[in-house]
């Protein structure tokens, strides 16, 4: 039932997403390509490089969106929409239905976020193997040591993180539009509702999210202070993202689960398709 | 011939508005029924509760004894009133995406009524009329060997001859095992078929009666009895 509903998605969703994700390695590979040309050392050059640097960043952040909008608009439609018709007539449970879309959802909201962050960090190291002249360029595993020393952990760590946070973040930004849609369609205006539960939702998260990181961050400035100097610098900056994050990934699990549980009861209850 | 569908004293309420007001209704198995009524009747509200995409306010609905979930749904084939499918698709997909959720789809049929109609299975269904739309949605329902089809409105919004052809295809893809409901407010164009009405209004059942018996014992049509029932 559930793997049905995953297969079926997923051809749903892979002719949008997968050119999406190609658009964005292939950005990424002409931006190193042209890194290694060193085509922005002229001042010309460099002018031109900061202009595609914003558009760069303009484009992450528009094919970010377009995924994660491209994939809650195809929940609604195929929940509550017009193909909620089909949907909720299938001999399979509403949790399956459910649990099928969110996985694959989660899957390319996870994959375009890892991408996003391969990006950045393969030009970011691009640029780094670039400075300086021929002969004095720093090698790959120095740049990389480098970075990690700096950051105060390994960068296969670092990425081990990234994945991890990527997939639970997929989660919970999910879940909550899921829920926030759930909450919706109970209502006669559906869309506009759903918009104001998710302006509910993500008030309370923001206020939960802004006590931890207040937390972490005194935490921080008191150890700063008892050091006195910035050779344990690094090691607190670490710590100090290392403790938000923990505590944004466990707060993300705890919105995952209390969104799910009121997305899949309202759906199997309260259905209201018009 | 045996119980199919039980509606056990069903209220649905949209607010303060009741669209069913404590409905029974009891149909058994072999039979063509029309549900008939003007709109705002209910009779869309009880499909979509018959078909699970509802849930009742108070009462229960059985499918062969069955209260309305995946069992019942296996053998419920709903052709709902309005274009229910993923436009992007084609038709093909569409086929293998209901053989691969119903055991009971009969693809070779649904193939089969295709090429009758010279539709495409590798056209997309946004480049289709409303009718050619139409009449592939009612292919894919047709070609489930169903103990209980549900047809709402299927031959409003569309041309005469393409009605007649809904109507042939029901006739013709009938298994008389089965129960085929049809809500309609056309019912000059399905008459014919039937053989027993069910008049809804205001949420209730108003009339139940074999179309035999409302046009020897009455002496009138089903649709001239339905003017008169339903006079404005």
């Amino acid at each position: 039932m559930l793997g049905k509903v995953m297969k079926h998605e997923m051809k749903a969703t892979w002719k949008v997403l997968f050119p999406l994700a190609m658009v964005l390695v292939g950005v990424t590979l002409i931006g190193m390509l042209m890194m290694n040309m060193q085509v922005f050392e002229t001042d010309m050059g460099a002018l031109v490089g900061l202009a595609m640097l914003l558009l760069y960043i303009i484009g992450l952040i528009a094919l970010s969106v377009t995924a994660f909008i491209f994939l809650l608009v195809r929940f609604y439609r195929s929940m509550y929409g017009a193909e909620g018709y089909l949907s909720h007539t299938l001999p399979v449970t509403t949790f399956s239905l459910i649990n099928g879309k969110l996985l694959v959802a989660v899957f390319w909201d996870a994959i375009t976020s890892i991408l996003v962050y391969v990006s950045a960090f393969s030009l970011i190291v691009t640029a780094g193997l670039n400075l300086g002249n021929e002969g004095e360029r720093i090698k790959l595993g120095e740049l990389l040591q480098q970075l990690g020393d700096m950051i105060g952990i390994s960068v296969p760590a670092l990425f081990g993180w990234a994945i991890l946070y990527s997939v639970i973040s997929a989660f919970s930004a999910m879940l909550m539009v899921y829920a926030s849609m759930a909450i919706g369609q109970l209502f006669r205006h559906k869309v506009a509702m759903s918009i104001v539960m998710y302006g509910v939702l993500y008030a309370i998260l923001q206020i939960i999210s802004f006590v931890i990181s207040i937390n972490s961050a005194n935490g921080f400035v008191e150890k700063q202070a008892a050091m006195g100097d910035d050779t344990f610098f690094s090691i607190t900056i670490a710590n100090m993202y290392g403790n938000i994050f923990s505590k944004s990934m466990i707060l993300s699990i705890g919105v995952s689960i209390v969104c799910y549980i009121i997305t899949a009861l309202i759906t199997h209850k309260k259905l209201n398709l018009e | 011939m045996s119980t199919l569908l039980e509606v056990k004293d069903v209220c649905k309420r949209y607010g303060k508005k009741t669209a069913l007001d404590h409905l029974n209704l009891t149909l058994e198995s072999g039979h063509i029924v029309g549900l008939l009524g003007p709109n705002g009747s209910g009779k869309t509200t009880l499909i979509k509760l018959i078909n699970g995409i509802l849930t009742p306010d108070e009462g229960e609905i059985l499918v062969e004894g069955m209260k309305i979930g995946v069992e019942t749904k296996k053998v419920v084939s709903y052709l709902p009133d309005h274009t229910y499918l993923n436009m992007g698709m084609r038709v093909r997909d569409i086929l293998d995406y209901f053989e691969d959720f119903y055991q009971d789809f009969d693809v070779v049929r649904a193939y089969d009524m295709l090429a009758k109609l010279s539709i495409n299975p590798n056209d997309k269904l946004k480049s289709m009329s409303k009718g050619t739309k139409e009449k592939v949605q009612l292919i894919l329902v047709m070609s489930r060997r169903a103990d209980l089809y549900v047809l709402d409105e299927p031959i409003a919004g569309v041309d005469p001859a393409a009605r007649d052809y809904i109507l042939r295809t029901i006739l013709t893809n009938y298994d008389e095992n089965a129960t085929i409901l049809i809500s309609t407010h056309l019912i000059a164009d399905v008459e014919n078929v039937l053989d027993e009405v069910i008049f809804i209004q205001n949420g209730t059942i108003s009339l139940t009666s074999s179309v035999d018996d409302i046009r020897i014992n009455q002496g009138k049509s089903v649709d001239a009895l339905f003017r008169e029932v339903f006079r404005c």
